[in-house]
């Protein structure tokens, strides 16, 4: 049931509401009224999955707000490697253009791009 | 070919037992200081550039022709100087009767590996005479160089370097032509930023785009047709006009570096040599033309092909600055000739430039620089 519902706030969270419903009202219900079946019912039981569900929202709610922060930092690691990976994994691609200034990149980085070359090329 | 070589890090396939050492002696000292050598090897000549690591000083700047003279057997004492059995390079050449010329290296390569360990051997005691320093070496290979022409390389610099890296030599051309003093100026155009070298040796024409990131395969095309092909022609064409004139293909070359040019027939172009002992005069426009335009023929294609393939954001700034380096750029009018080509084909406003009288420094200078900055795990060590 935490599974479903984590699936639903993540639906939520990237705007697709409709979809989100959709399950809420199949999925989340059944595995919901399967829970209350196995349970002595109640408002005891309620609350547990009130309790269950507030903490599976809050769950995605941290993911998102997490993977927010490390997106644009994976995005700059991965950009720095994409010339050489690309080179060299995916012969003919495009290639990257020109950057700006080649100041930015040491003599040093240039190697490692052409390390990076020779051993994509020797696996 | 299992490679002698062990990259750090991490630690690569284990090496095989190692070869032969060469004949020459090893030092005996331990080595107490590195010095780092630029070295340009190409099949003609090779420019060595060495210096102390953390330091702009070049201790050592020598153009040495490509080449090793055995002494024959049964030359007299006290003809060679010191009686050495091996020469090279200048001395090599001017004591030609009395050896076997061996050229190490052939269209960009290692031909003759013994020959070319004592080469390597003879740049190592140029660099560091006394011997006893370790020497790390940044070296020039053909764009597009496989495998075994690495490894070739890495076998003759076993016995003389400690570490190596090989790095190609249009890329080291750019390093080396950059002005480091004026890559903060504005206006200034750094040719690694966005620059197409063509570099014409006497093996192979390299051509490569440089723009702001290390080389793919796909931005360099290595052609076999350079300075040798050239002379090879102009042998042919010699013989074809003057049968048994006589002439050797050193002395070919010396007519080709002395005449050489691209365009349109610059006949009549009168040569003067001597043939048997007596003077003579030997018209050969067409026939160092000919030889000379066939190169254009065969990098012109390369060059369109290369500049198709640049971005269309980097294009109009890369037709500012190809460049023409090696000792093909010598050729008279080979930049202009490219340029009006290129213009005429509808190129927004080309320019091709020759990288001027330092021509012969710029791949060495180029490998000097990145033996400063290369990291400690960027080098290979060889084994002895």
């Amino acid at each position: 049931m935490g599974r479903i519902y984590r699936r639903i706030c993540l639906l939520r969270s990237e705007g697709r509401g409709p979809e989100a419903q959709r399950i809420e009202d199949t999925e989340l219900a059944a595995a919901a009224a399967q829970a209350r079946g196995d349970t002595d019912s109640g408002p005891e039981s309620d609350e547990r999955m009130k309790a269950l569900l507030a903490g599976e929202r809050e769950r995605v709610a941290a993911a998102v707000a997490l993977a927010e922060v490390l997106a644009p930092m994976l995005s700059e690691r991965l950009a720095a490697l994409a010339p050489a990976r690309a080179a060299a994994e995916t012969p003919g691609r495009e290639r990257p253009g020109a950057s700006p200034s080649g100041e930015a990149r040491g003599i040093a980085d240039f190697i490692d791009e052409m390390l990076a070359q020779e051993r994509a090329e020797a696996l | 070919m299992p490679s002698l070589t062990l990259e750090k890090p991490p630690a690569a396939t284990p090496s095989p037992a190692p070869t032969a050492s060469s004949a020459m002696p090893r030092p005996a000292a331990p080595k107490a200081t590195t010095l780092l050598i630029g070295l340009d090897l190409g099949t003609n000549k090779s420019c060595i550039l060495a210096g102390p690591p953390g330091s702009s000083d070049i201790t050592v700047s020598k153009v040495v022709p490509s080449v090793v003279g055995y002494v024959k057997d049964g030359i007299v004492d006290g003809i060679i100087t010191g009686n050495v059995r091996v020469l090279y390079g200048e001395d090599a050449l001017r004591q030609r009767l009395h050896v076997d010329l061996v050229a190490p290296l052939a269209e960009g390569v290692i031909a003759r590996p013994e020959a070319a360990r004592d080469f390597m051997q003879h740049i190592r005691m140029l660099a560091d005479p006394t011997g006893r320093a370790e020497i790390r070496a940044v070296v020039g290979v053909p764009a597009n160089a496989g495998e075994q022409a690495r490894e070739g390389i890495r076998r003759a610099a076993q016995a003389s370097f400690s570490r190596i890296l090989l790095i190609p030599e249009p890329f080291l051309a750019a390093l080396g032509f950059r002005d480091d003093s004026r890559v903060k100026q504005s206006g200034y155009v750094d040719p690694v930023v966005n620059s197409l070298f063509i570099d014409i040796g006497a093996g192979t024409s390299d051509l490569c785009l440089v723009q702001g990131y290390f080389p793919t395969r796909e931005d360099q095309i290595s052609i076999a047709f350079a300075g040798d092909a050239i002379d090879e022609s102009i042998f042919d064409g010699l013989n074809r006009t003057y049968p048994n004139n006589g002439l050797s293909r050193i002395s070919v070359r010396e007519i080709k570096e002395a005449y050489a040019y691209v365009g349109p027939s610059r006949k009549p172009l009168d040569v003067k040599v001597v043939i048997g002992g007596k003077g003579r005069t030997l018209e050969l426009g067409d026939a160092i033309g000919d030889a000379c335009n066939a190169l254009i023929e065969k990098i012109y294609p390369a060059l369109t092909a290369l500049i198709a393939s640049a971005s269309s954001d980097s294009v109009v700034t890369l037709l500012q600055n190809i460049i023409v380096t090696g000792g093909g750029s010598q050729i008279r009018g080979i930049d202009t000739v490219l340029q009006k080509r290129l213009s005429d084909d509808g190129y927004e406003s080309p320019k091709v430039r020759l990288a001027g009288q330092d021509f012969q420094r710029y791949v060495a200078l180029g490998a000097l620089k990145a033996a400063r900055a290369a990291r400690e795990n960027q080098w290979q060590v060889l084994l002895d």
